[in-house]
């Protein structure tokens, strides 16, 4: 889901930069990410929390900017790093709504977006295959599901995962490694009930 | 099977292109210096009602070094405090309060950010409904001890013998830029006057524009850094002092304060509001060691917060800071 856009000609470490001098430019970073992390953020927490958590990632952001590596051309993988630790005060209500997917099939996290209501048609009970990996995300410990989604669901590469998570990348490589035997067994036990 | 490829698919309706207005309304304010409602460090206003209405005094204030003797001179302190090459003269005025905070004045290594700042604090209590004016109850004290990590992202105090950690995040002090942290207050100016033009500055760019001189909002500024920042690199605290001796309304007072110890104040008397507001001052380290607010004259204010009744004499703020370090963990002492 990377969006391949082409590099812009001001890029985040010049909006970061001249942010410094006048804050009111940090509005442009907002302008250029919010899309991106608040569906990340929507994808693991539902759309109800998440303008508080994308709000607060980017106030974060906003504080922590004199701190920012100007080395950084792109901010995305610095954003997705504070996203997740915001996420993680939501835990409980991340691992709530995939349970209750689990349970019922209907995933609370579409069915609560009556704001995208129209891009779903108002489908919201969730593929088989979503209701199979419902429970082993909720399962999986926090610091597996980090690694997991920011690559799966954000397209961070191995390395950004580790450095945005402040893990050594070889941490990321055997947290992922586990995730994904979890996952992969997961979608095999119900490719064989059903097959 | 790739099942990454397969996960990657699961909730992919999400659309991509919400737009977060509220998120966006949030960071706008933020740059627009107004306070967010996260628990964060001690806002000050900058309408006057400033640390008098329950929103800007909910958060505990903090500050400053060791633990304050008793019974220390009136005047110059004593000898044992200083080193001999040291020379000090005696406080009779906001300027040689400055010079012999000064001239005691050493560099300070800059905490880490996951460090933390432990205060024990004196306050006297009100029973003032949160909504009005906090009017402290005169004779009423109690002791409060918080840990505030460094870079302000974590909070932690007793409750019921148990440490009770609370998430938190760095917010702006009023008058002072956003990324406000050590290594920023290490680079400020330890030259008074040099100083005092940053603080006219920031107060002219990053927040409110000057009221008249921007006296009151200078005097504001320090304070609010004095009581978020308990630990200040001593040479910048000595040039805080400075740039204050350097404003026409700021004086020189010798004090009990809540805890019974002598200490000096350096206090500045706000005409329009008729509030006297003093930042206390340890005698032999020159320290901050609390703030006293009190009520001078009967005022009526209307702020953005509403209408402001007060009454000659009324006490709105008395802390004394008991203890203030800098410490490994949460809980340590």
């Amino acid at each position: 889901m990377r969006q391949t856009s082409e590099r812009p000609a001001v890029d985040d470490s010049d909006v970061i930069d001249r942010s410094l001098r006048d804050p009111s430019a940090f509005a442009e970073l907002f302008e250029r990410h919010v899309g991106e992390i608040g569906r990340y953020v929507t994808r693991r927490v539902g759309p109800g929390v998440a303008e508080d958590i994308v709000g607060e990632t980017f106030l974060v952001a906003f504080r922590r900017r004199a701190a920012y590596d100007r080395s950084r051309t792109n901010a995305r993988p610095w954003l997705y790093g504070i996203a997740t630790n915001v996420i993680r005060r939501h835990r409980r209500d991340e691992v709530r709504a995939l349970k209750a997917l689990q349970r019922t099939g209907a995933d609370p996290v579409l069915a609560d977006a009556g704001s995208f209501a129209d891009q779903v048609d108002g489908r919201v009970s969730a593929s088989a295959t979503s209701r199979a990996l419902a429970p082993v995300l909720a399962g999986l410990d926090a610091g597996q599901r980090d690694v997991l989604l920011l690559t799966a669901w954000a397209d961070l590469t191995l390395d950004e995962v580790a450095e945005v998570l402040g893990i050594p990348p070889g941490t990321a490589r055997s947290r992922l490694n586990r995730a994904r035997t979890k996952i992969r067994s997961a979608l095999e036990k119900k490719e064989n009930r059903h097959g | 099977m790739d099942e990454l490829a397969t996960l990657s698919e699961m909730r992919s309706e999400v659309p991509d292109d919400v737009r977060y207005p509220a998120a966006r309304q949030a960071l706008l304010a933020e740059i627009a210096g107004r306070p967010s409602k996260a628990r964060s460090r001690k806002v000050r206003r900058p309408v006057l009602l400033s640390g008098l209405l329950a929103g800007a005094v909910a958060a505990s204030a903090v500050v400053a070094a060791t633990t304050l003797g008793s019974g220390n001179s009136r005047h110059a302190p004593p000898a044992a405090s200083a080193s001999p090459s040291v020379r000090l003269v005696a406080v009779t005025s906001p300027m040689t309060l400055a010079f012999n905070a000064a001239a005691l004045a050493k560099g300070s290594p800059t905490p880490q950010p996951t460090q933390w700042v432990y205060t024990r604090m004196m306050t006297t209590t009100s029973h003032d409904k949160p909504s009005g004016a906090q009017v402290q109850d005169p004779g009423t004290h109690q002791v409060k001890e918080k840990w505030d990590r460094v870079d302000f992202l974590k909070f932690a105090s007793f409750e019921h013998g148990k440490l009770v950690f609370v998430n938190g995040m760095p917010s702006q002090i009023g008058g002072w830029p956003a990324e406000l942290d050590y290594k920023y207050l290490q680079a400020l100016p330890t030259d008074p006057d040099k100083l005092l033009a940053a603080i006219r500055h920031n107060l002219a760019t990053v927040n409110t524009p000057l009221e008249g001189d921007g006296e009151a909002q200078v005097f504001e500024a320090v304070l609010a850094l004095m009581e978020n920042y308990p630990v200040l690199p001593s040479k910048l605290n000595a040039a805080l002092y400075g740039a204050l001796a350097r404003t026409k309304s700021v004086r020189l007072g010798h004090v009990t304060d809540l805890a019974g110890r002598k200490v000096l104040s350096l206090y500045r008397t706000d005409a329009k509001s008729g509030i006297r507001t003093a930042i206390l001052i340890n005698p032999s380290t020159y320290t901050y060691a609390g703030q006293r607010s009190v009520v001078v004259a009967d005022s009526r204010r209307t702020g953005n917060d509403g209408t402001l009744t007060l009454h000659k004499g009324a006490l709105l703020a008395d802390e004394a800071i008991l203890t203030a370090a800098i410490v490994n963990n949460a809980g340590e002492r």
